[in-house]
């Protein structure tokens, strides 16, 4: 077999993250997780522990691997508000947001991920950390406005987001 | 049935109704440092992809007890599924509890926040 483990786990942490942004964190059961990962429920607990130990870790791979690049698309783009309002890659962030007060190791991934996507946004004479951070809220904030509001009225409110 | 109590660096999970033909000690205190992890999972007693358990609770018949999983020792005691969670353990004579809760949510709550303040 040429599959290493970190593939076979990274593969894993990738369709938890989407299952986890799709669904949410408490409307998404174990029988839906090892459906989409394929794995036995036992390596699924001995893998990581528990469901939270899943979400932690698919939190922490995708601001590692997905971010970048999102932050990236949305640095050089003309309107970073309209990109951030069609960006799937946003709803595991979204999720975090609603699990951060109830753990503060998802508390502290969803202030550094939303400070390093900020921070590519702000001005680069500008190494203001709060203002990285509440340009990332911002691009929080357009992703929850297109998932909530009907399309029509989506151009006025991401005005409102002069990202 | 089984009780979570959290105190300090300690997990106690005490088994209700056990009966005392069972050899098993009728509560278990694990540190906390040796619990990875606590779910709820209403599923687990219907699992039979490679999770070769005792599965729920059968009327009339004892399941509750010690057993083995893939090489693992695994303390299971479920009557009622929906009220299932398992907690994952480490430097343990036991791999996994799977046992029922009066609240499942709000014990693992309890346990995910004693892991952390723990920390």
């Amino acid at each position: 077999m040429g599959r290493s483990p970190e593939y076979d786990r990274d593969q894993a942490l990738e369709a938890a993250g989407a299952l986890f942004g799709r669904l949410g964190y408490a409307g998404c059961s174990v029988d839906d997780l090892v459906q989409a990962l394929g794995v036995h429920r036992g390596s699924l607990y001995k893998a990581f522990g528990s469901k939270r130990g899943l979400f932690v870790e698919a939190l922490h791979h995708h601001l590692d691997n997905t971010l970048d690049e999102l932050g990236h698309e949305l640095a050089v783009t003309q309107h970073p508000a309209q990109l951030a309002a069609g960006a799937a890659g946003l709803d595991l962030i979204l999720v975090a947001a609603l699990e951060a007060d109830a753990d503060p190791v998802v508390a502290g991934l969803l202030r550094r991920g939303l400070t390093s996507l900020g921070a590519q946004l702000v001005a680069a004479s500008s190494a203001d950390e709060l203002a990285a951070l509440n340009r990332g809220m911002e691009l929080l904030a357009c992703r929850l406005a297109a998932r909530a509001l009907p399309a029509e009225t989506l151009p006025p409110l991401l005005d409102l987001f002069p990202l | 049935m089984a009780t979570v109590t959290l105190t300090g660096q300690t997990m106690n999970v005490e088994i209700e109704g056990f009966d005392k033909l069972w050899s098993l000690k009728s509560g278990l205190q694990i540190p906390l440092q040796h619990v990875r992890g606590a779910t709820a999972d209403p599923g687990v007693g219907n699992d039979h992809r490679g999770w070769r358990g005792p599965g729920t609770h059968v009327p009339g018949i004892i399941t509750a007890g010690t057993f083995h999983q893939d090489g693992d020792r695994v303390f299971w005691d479920i009557r009622d599924p929906s009220k299932a969670i398992v907690i994952e353990l480490d430097h343990e004579r036991y791999k996994r509890l799977v046992i029922e809760v009066e609240d499942p949510r709000a014990t693992v709550t309890a346990i995910e926040q004693a892991l952390h303040s723990a920390q």
